[in-house]
């Protein structure tokens, strides 16, 4: 009987706009790091120290944030960086992302309480009325921390969280004061203007301060995590979550520059009560200094910015809890971490568990570490995890671009991510300067994760719809002999495939691997992914029939949802020498993306191996051989490839070269291949040269004189692959002689697309 | 005295201008790939040259 109840399924009601969404992100950012951040960045780094910190923590930002914005738009679903790494390097990456997340949010929690600790006791203080409390100014702001967060977690716990709605209009509200102080700075300096001497001397303790101050300030920009996490929950989610990521930390960062620049000019020189130069005055007062700037800079100052700091840091604090409890319960969820994670309060519907171990964290890290401590805890771990969202973009584009449906793509790829991860990688270690507890602390945590990774999650984590599994598989011994992977479709599509094979794999004295991939639609769950099988499994017993008496032969049999992604990260887990697969010949029309189609063109790009591609094969012996010859690795791997045909079937090569008169091209002559590198057969190898302007044609008129052609692929950069057909493609689509396609992997470049 | 002052002013100037034509673009880009409807980022990129 059928399960209905299997048929109905849930989704949250996309209510949040761009608006709302990009206020969730400013919400998150503008919670502690600017208040704190800019007495104790013009305290380390001097007053051009504070300005440049937040325009290139914002460049930085920005960077990460593209890379945020395109993983959303492909994947908009909640999750954030968790599901990234998921999607590129699978289950161990995932996992230490969630649970790094989960620190960094639960880390930039105890931030936001100890913020609003600091700056109510100061709005009391100034006010003289903590007299009568027997405690100290420090153990004073840590017992409001401690109030602040237990009375926020006791709210979550309530599920009264703050809806993304009404947020916006209290972040909005504090944006617009902020700004508000900045324009009030601009004023200042137009009606005073010796106050710009403010800003010198600019750098007065070097750069290397500088990177000091970007460090333990990064954690201003990090709402864009949190925007991630609303995917499931947002109208247009492809649209809005890029726009709203990038629209708030282009925000952040004109206000952070302004409300610093404000901060600066609001102090003047000389004035009752400040001693020294302006800035060192700001400075000596640490995380206080901005107040104490801006309580300056116009009238009732302390007044609204102790209010901003209450709504900012309170509305953080509510949305890292929140943010925080969803990255433990998501790992709970999952089986990463045991059962209870995601265990939901029967009573407030509320996942109480993952809760409270967040609650213990933001308490633990807000009463035990130093302010400056657990800022530089908060940012380190979201460098890192940023760090690890931007190698997760680069490999998800490279290996699943293809089959993601993209709502946007980051320019200049994979320039912006590879700074940011230099960038962030420099800033992280550069913070050991500002904490070295911070620098304990991050470590012992990702450590203590991979840990419980090894010894728990590994065994009891759920598989997901994404992951390639293998079905069936065959291990050989392992040894260095020459690996050859040949992927088989179907019967017609393997018995033609089977004397090239042999050949090659005899000449190689190669291990020879049959691999069958069953692709299974989306739609069909993993469990049915067997009754796809039946197909494959005769085309490799077919050539396992006719190999098996004169190799060792393995087969590995594998569920995917994409072919090209299932064969690439075979070829990688196999250490694979050569890829030997069939083509069917039929390119995708013009106006597509794909000159041979999406499998060929992205396994001919990406493969790190060998790749050795068979179209109209049959068994019949060869006679005459066509490699046309432009020169490069491609090529000498066709000669190769032919002299070995040669060699078996007694065949002449031809290697024919096409001048065509406009360009003049260096072609470099076959007897330079290395013969030590390349098994050629130069005494079957006879020259033709040809002169013609159209080189595709006058090759096609030549190949008809031969039985089989064997193509170098074009070593064209994507871009013009793009943009224009290369020669190779154009021959190897138009061409109907038997053909084999051939490319070369090669050195750092292979290296770098194995581990990619 | 000025000199680190106007070379500080350059390069904020410099990032926030070049932030500014990052956002921009991405913008433009976000609202012509959803227009056209284009979906891998393979033709995103193809679509997204040849419009220049």
């Amino acid at each position: 009987m059928k399960d209905d109840s299997a048929s109905i399924s849930a989704e949250l009601s996309r209510e949040l706009s761009l608006f709302h969404i990009t206020m969730m992100g400013l919400g998150m950012m503008i919670g502690a790091g600017v208040f704190l951040g800019i007495g104790n960045v013009i305290h380390v780094a001097g007053p051009g120290g504070v300005l440049l910190t937040f325009t290139l923590n914002g460049i930085i930002a920005l960077f990460t944030a593209l890379s945020y914005a395109e993983l959303s738009s492909a994947v908009p679903k909640a999750g954030g960086a968790y599901n990234y790494a998921r999607l590129a390097f699978g289950r161990g990456p995932s996992f230490t992302a969630g649970w790094m997340e989960w620190f960094a949010s639960s880390v930039a929690g105890s931030l936001y309480a100890v913020t609003f600790g600091i700056y109510v006791v100061r709005y009391f203080e100034g006010l003289g009325l903590t007299g009568w409390i027997p405690l100290s100014t420090y153990t004073t702001e840590k017992t409001v921390a401690f109030i602040i967060a237990v009375f926020f977690l006791y709210i979550n716990y309530r599920g009264a969280s703050e809806t993304g709605k009404v947020g916006a209009f209290f972040t909005l509200g504090q944006t617009l004061f902020l700004i508000f102080i900045g324009l009030v700075g601009i004023i200042v300096v137009v009606k005073d203007p010796s106050r710009i001497q403010n800003l010198t001397p600019y750098l007065p303790y070097g750069w290397t301060k500088l990177l000091v101050a970007m460090g333990f300030t990064y954690v201003a920009f990090e709402g864009y995590e949190v925007i991630a996490q609303a995917g499931d929950e947002t109208i247009d989610p492809k649209r809005n979550l890029p726009k709203a990521m990038l629209y708030s930390v282009g925000i952040v960062t004109f206000t952070y520059v302004a409300v610093a620049f404000a901060s600066l000019v609001a102090v003047k020189a000389g004035t009752p009560g400040v001693e020294g130069l302006p800035w060192e005055w700001i400075g000596h007062f640490k995380e206080r200094g901005f107040g104490e700037a801006v309580s300056r800079l116009m009238p009732y100052g302390n007044f609204f910015l102790t209010l901003a700091v209450i709504f900012a840091s309170v509305s953080a604090l509510n949305a890292t809890i929140y943010s925080a409890t969803r990255a433990s319960y998501a790992l709970g969820r999952d089986r990463m971490l045991p059962k209870f994670f995601a265990k939901i309060s029967s009573k407030r519907k509320t996942p109480s568990v993952a809760l409270m171990f967040t609650g213990i964290i933001i308490i633990g890290v807000a009463i035990l570490l130093p302010t400056m401590d657990v800022a530089s805890s908060a940012s380190i771990m979201f460098l890192l995890l940023f760090f690890l969202v931007n190698i997760s973009v680069i490999r998800v584009r490279l290996n699943m671009g293809d089959e993601l449906n993209y709502g946007f793509i980051m320019p200049f790829f994979p320039w912006l991510p590879i700074i940011a991860i230099v960038c962030q990688g420099f800033l992280a270690v550069w913070l050991v300067h500002m904490s070295k507890i911070a620098w304990i602390v991050a470590p012992t945590w990702i450590i203590s994760g991979i840990a419980i990774y090894i010894f728990y999650s590994k065994s009891h984590a759920i598989s997901t719809a994404d992951e390639i599994q293998v079905l069936e598989e065959e291990h050989a011994p392992p040894s260095d002999q020459y690996r050859i992977v040949v992927g088989v479709a179907n019967p017609e599509n393997a018995i033609p495939m089977i004397r090239t094979t042999y050949y090659l794999s005899e000449a190689k004295d190669a291990r020879v691997k049959l691999l069958h991939l069953v692709p299974v639609p989306e739609q069909v769950p993993l469990s049915d992914a067997e009754k796809f099988m039946l197909e494959g499994k005769e085309g490799v017993t077919e050539v396992m029939l006719s190999l098996m008496l004169k190799f060792p032969i393995t087969t590995t049999i594998r569920y995917c949802r994409n072919i090209a992604r299932g064969i690439l990260s075979a070829v990688r887990e196999e250490k694979t020498d050569m890829l030997i697969m069939g083509w069917h010949g039929r390119p995708k029309p013009r106006s597509h993306a794909f000159g041979l189609g999406s499998t060929v063109d992205v396994i001919l790009e990406r493969s790190p191996s060998n790749v050795v591609i068979l179209k109209n094969c049959s068994n019949q012996p060869i006679k005459k051989i066509l490699v046309p010859w432009g020169g490069g690795p491609n090529g000498a791997l066709a000669l190769e490839v032919a002299s070995i045909i040669a060699e078996k079937d007694d065949s002449e090569i031809v290697a024919f070269t096409v001048n065509d008169p406009r360009h003049h091209v260096n072609i470099p002559p076959v007897s330079d291949l290395d013969s030590n590198q390349a098994q050629v057969s130069f005494g079957r190898i006879r020259f033709k040269v040809a002169q013609s302007r159209d080189v595709v044609s006058t090759i096609l008129e030549e190949a008809e004189e031969h039985d089989l052609v064997v193509l170098g692929s074009t070593r064209d950069p994507l871009i013009r692959q793009i943009t224009r057909d290369s020669v190779a493609n154009a021959v190897a689509t138009r061409c109907q002689k038997p053909m084999i396609i051939v490319k070369a992997s090669g050195g750092l470049r292979s290296w770098i697309k194995r581990w990619l | 005295m000025y000199e680190g002052l106007l070379i500080g002013s350059a390069v904020i100037a410099f990032a926030l201008g070049f932030m500014l034509y990052i956002i921009f673009w991405s913008r433009k880009a976000i609202d012509y790939i959803h227009k056209n409807d284009l979906k891998s980022a393979r033709e995103i990129n193809k679509s997204l040259h040849e419009r220049r």
